[in-house]
């Protein structure tokens, strides 16, 4: 075909052909040479290679932003290496080179002491977390609308706190607010741990105030409440008269609820002529382990089993003959299935049981903080504490000796709060730390009816650091700092605090700039002020940071406790021991709420951050026989009512619970009239998606609605509530 | 238990193999159910790490409830991605953005990936979860810094922002390979505080990972599939 002329180029076939080589040849070059760019480039880069030429915003490249430091998110003050960005920490890692790791006694050694334990819990990152968590509260409101409509009007904490003046005293007056009507006057989360103190020094300022506040121990108090069937007392170890040791937990060294009383009393025990057996039960090899007859390292949340592998040895070596309760549960265990939870086999510890059992009532049982402090902490201390009782060592003249606490280490607030309502009580003016327990408590229900009442409750103010059911119902909400802010709970080898605080801390500490002007303590301050008293929280705060910060080692630098409540009655210490089981009636449907997110030993801060068990709908646990009498199968859809709410759930049909238990998981924050949205001047602000997951199930937990018993705390595991004999009772054997 | 000098074999076993060529590299795990007592520091190391969005958790606990009344227990049981031999999401891919790595780690190419969510279906274990832009701070007034912080996943800085990679992607454990290159243990191992994860070169016979293996009664998840995950859980 010839082509026209002036109809196109002048392009002969020959050219074409090039120009279409070249084309060609220039595509598929570029396509290789993107392909190649991206096998090595950033979307994909070479695994395994040890590249050079990289630099990320990754911390660990960075030396310089790696601080070695301590976490001080609990008293084990694990050692960290925190990852800094810029002057803020941003990641908490374990730090195997630390010699708080390293055995205790033997010269440090890089290599030897990175054979132990770099890992760090999940506590100290999630907190971090918290701390930088979009949903804090970072201003004061005031309620604005009917209580319990969540709307809310932005004030300054001035306003806050003149808000909080003017409810105290239009009508009602001081005593009113701190000692009036109610029984309970303040209610503070057990878990803000560290405000005892300052608390402590109100209650001094204020004698009329009765004040109820979270032991440092909540669960160990719990415990010992339950087994001395008596609020109030504590089984403590008497050191003069001790003739065998058990350390349990936290090393007594080193740290602990009495660190100053309890190393004093185990040195004067070592140093005594052929002193007697020395057992310790900790993870770790610490000070005291070091120095032990037997080491335990019981595997962190064995500790339970543990104890019963102590009691079933003595029940073997016939040194106690247990109640046939004891015998048809708990001591049925298998040894296997002990020796597995608490990592240790059973020789080890029949021996160390000899040699305590052989020195009967002169065991002196020391139990360190945290071993209370966790989910299972009650029922770990409950067993822990049955030693005492099978050697006789908390009768009278034995090693353990029940000492009464302070009236504002009396009661854990949430109990003394549902008690002050239960007969429907009012009170005038209510301050609460946090939730103040009221969301995991077992009366949740009636304790959020209560306060949702203007009538029962006159004042409700909250102090938070994000959003709950609790400060839903507020007049007054006051925001709150974390531990992180308040005390730097990560500092620089200066002592600077490496967490970059999102509200002011409340105190002036080691390089952080602040004032009492926000937070908890401010507000403290301006009751006093009302009260016509003045209170020097700085001062207070500043020994409790010190090291201070418990009862006892209060009373030794002079502090007063304020005298008890009237209404606790006096008892004697030595008198009957009752064991009490929870109350589930054997015949009623038994409605059981437990907090999926609580399963483990991690607290709730942790388990807020991680947890992906908490769905839309979690399951009903049911028993397959009640599950055939109520018609419900396996994935059928269960609908509970009681007679204001409703729930729904998927049956899921399992013997782990007793026949006639119903078992609800209970969202996280998910309570009854919050719908986990608040109104800031007019504008709908939400909460955490994830406070939302969950079934409301703890609007259904009224015993008045349903007429049943609830049971099951959130913070125990309701199962171990469960594995309790139903009914009755066991007296001291 | 594995004993109180578990990590320390670990990270030596860790820079033993990464002296030998990729490709007689071959990552796997030990997961012990009865050490791990549910503490979930594993979970929180993983975010932390790798600073994942809401509802993206590369290393999740299951829990399980066992027993009858009265003699009940719980049940941990961590669960990572598996980084199977067979992996039937690399199969599904359309446009291979999830691939097998030399020493057999199953990664994702973000830049590749299209977010049609195949791969998801395709696994087995529900060890993958797609990023559809969650932030914590929805809806808040401001953002936080945990947020600003960048993935440092597969060697780069990936900043969570709007119509960029991975938002649109499908995300997956990649046995935090940035850590690795460093000599540095996964995220989650390195956080267990009861030594339940053990992690190494299957290739090394003298390392922790063949030593538990080979002297614990294991077993496989769904092994019927044929997807060979390289992972084993005491029996």
């Amino acid at each position: 075909m010839s082509r026209k002329p002036g109809t196109g180029p002048d392009l002969t076939r020959r050219d074409f052909g090039r120009i279409c080589a070249l084309l060609g040849g220039c595509a598929a070059t570029a396509t290789a040479a993107v392909h190649l760019a991206h096998a090595n480039g950033p979307g994909r880069p070479e695994f395994g290679g040890r590249r050079t030429n990289f630099r990320s915003d990754y911390p660990l490249d960075d030396p310089e932003a790696v601080v070695m430091t301590t976490c001080l998110g609990c008293h084990g003050a694990c050692p960290v290496r925190a990852s800094r960005e810029g002057e803020a920490v941003a990641k908490l890692d374990g730090n195997p080179w630390s010699p708080r790791v390293h055995p205790a006694g033997t010269p440090h050694d890089a290599e030897q002491a990175a054979r132990l334990r770099g890992a760090s819990c999940a506590r100290g990152q999630a907190r971090l977390q918290n701390t930088h968590d979009p949903h804090r509260l970072v201003q004061a409101l005031q309620r604005d609308g009917r209580r319990g409509d969540g709307a809310f009007r932005a004030m300054s904490t001035s306003e806050a706190r003149a808000a909080l003046a003017d409810g105290v005293e239009g009508g009602r007056g001081l005593a009113a607010v701190l000692a009036g009507g109610g029984r309970v006057d303040l209610a503070v989360d057990p878990r803000q741990l560290d405000r005892a103190p300052v608390l402590s020094a109100l209650a001094a300022t204020l004698p009329a105030c009765r004040l109820h506040l979270g032991h440092p121990t909540p669960w160990l108090l719990d415990a010992t409440t339950t087994l001395a069937g008596r609020p109030g007392w504590l089984l403590t170890p008497h050191w003069r008269r001790a003739r065998a040791v058990l350390a349990w937990g936290a090393d007594p060294l080193a740290s602990g609820v009495d660190p100053v009383g309890d190393s004093i009393g185990i040195a004067r025990f070592l140093e005594g002529a052929g002193h007697g057996p020395l057992v310790v039960v900790d993870p770790r090899l610490s000070e005291v382990a070091a120095k032990a007859d037997v080491w335990l390292p019981v595997r962190p949340g064995g500790d339970e089993a543990l104890a019963w592998m102590f009691i079933r040895a003595w029940q073997e070596e016939g040194v106690f003959e247990p109640p046939l309760s004891w015998r048809d549960t708990v001591l049925r265990r298998p040894w296997r299935d002990m020796e597995l939870t608490a990592g240790l086999g059973r020789e080890v510890v029949r021996h160390a049981a000899r040699l305590l059992a052989a020195e009967g009532d002169g065991l002196a049982i020391r139990i360190g903080g945290g071993v209370g402090e966790r989910g299972t902490g009650v029922h770990t201390t409950l067993a822990i504490l049955r030693l005492a009782a099978l050697s006789g060592a908390s009768a009278r003249g034995g090693a353990m000796e029940p000492v009464r606490q302070p009236a504002v280490l009396g009661e854990r607030p949430v109990e003394a709060l549902s008690r002050a309502f239960a007969d429907g009580g009012t009170l005038d003016s209510l301050v609460v730390v946090g939730d103040g327990g009221i969301t995991d408590s077992l009366h949740q229900a009636t304790l959020l009816h209560a306060l949702a009442d203007p009538a029962r409750v006159g004042q409700l103010v909250v102090v938070t650091t994000a959003m709950n059911p609790v400060a839903a119902l507020a007049d007054v909400v006051v925001p709150d700092v974390t531990e992180h802010e308040r005390y730097g709970l990560v500092r620089r080898w200066d002592g600077t605090s490496l967490v970059r605080p999102v509200i002011p801390p409340v105190i002036a500490h080691d390089g952080l700039e602040g004032s009492w002007s926000r937070g908890f303590e401010g507000l403290l301050e301006t009751l006093a002020e009302i009260g016509g008293t003045a209170l020097d929280c700085d001062d207070v705060v500043r020994r409790a940071v010190a090291g201070t910060g418990f009862a006892h080692e209060l009373s030794l630098r002079g502090w007063v406790p304020p005298p008890p409540a009237p209404e606790l009655p006096t008892l004697d210490p030595f008198g009957p021991v009752t064991i009490r089981p929870p109350d589930l009636s054997p015949d009623a449907l038994a409605l059981i709420t437990y907090r999926e997110a609580f399963g483990g030993f991690v607290d709730s801060t942790a388990q807020y951050w991680s947890t992906p068990s908490l769905r839309e709908t979690n399951e009903a646990w049911i028993h397959p026989e009640t599950a055939a009498e109520i018609g419900a199968d396996e994935h059928g859809t269960l609908e509970i009512h009681s007679t204001h709410h409703a729930a729904y759930a998927h049956a899921l049909l399992t013997e782990a619970v007793r026949p006639g238990v119903i078992a609800l998981a209970v969202g996280y924050g998910h309570a009854q009239g919050y719908d986990g949205h608040t109104t800031i001047d007019g504008v709908r602000v939400p909460a955490d998606p994830r406070r939302r997951l969950g079934i409301d199930a703890g609007a259904l937990v009224s015993a008045h609605d349903l007429g049943i018993t609830a049971g099951g705390p959130a913070h125990g595991p309701s199962m171990a509530e469960l594995l309790f004999p139903r009914g009755g009772s066991c007296d001291r054997i | 238990m594995l004993g109180r000098e578990a990590k320390e074999w670990m990270r030596t076993d860790l820079r033993r193999v990464l002296n030998k060529a990729i490709a007689d590299r071959k990552w796997g795990m030990f997961i012990d159910p009865e050490a791990c007592t549910g503490c979930r520091a594993c979970q929180v190391a993983c975010k932390a790490e790798n600073n994942t969005p809401p509802a993206i958790s590369y290393m999740v606990v299951i829990e399980h409830v066992h027993g009858t009344f009265p003699y009940t227990g719980r049940q941990y049981m961590p669960k990572p991605c598996f980084h199977c031999e067979q992996p039937a999401c690399v199969l599904a891919c359309p446009v291979s953005a999830t691939y097998q790595t030399p020493d057999g780690t199953v990664a994702m190419d973000y830049m590749k990936c299209i977010g049609c969510r195949y791969c998801m279906t395709a696994c087995p274990y529900g060890s993958r979860t797609f990023d559809v832009g969650d932030r914590y701070s929805e809806g808040c007034a401001s953002e936080v810094a945990y947020e600003h912080r960048p993935s440092p996943e597969y060697a780069r800085a990936w900043h969570h922002a709007h119509h960029t990679s991975p938002i649109g992607n499908v995300r997956k454990c990649h046995h935090c390979q940035h850590r690795l290159d460093r000599a540095a243990l996964p995220a989650c191992v390195e956080a267990c505080p009861t030594d339940a994860l053990v992690f190494g070169c299957l290739n090394d016979r003298d390392g922790l990972l063949c030593v538990a293996i080979s002297t614990h009664a294991t077993h496989r998840l769904k092994e019927e599939l044929g997807n060979e995950p390289k992972a084993w859980y005491r029996a």
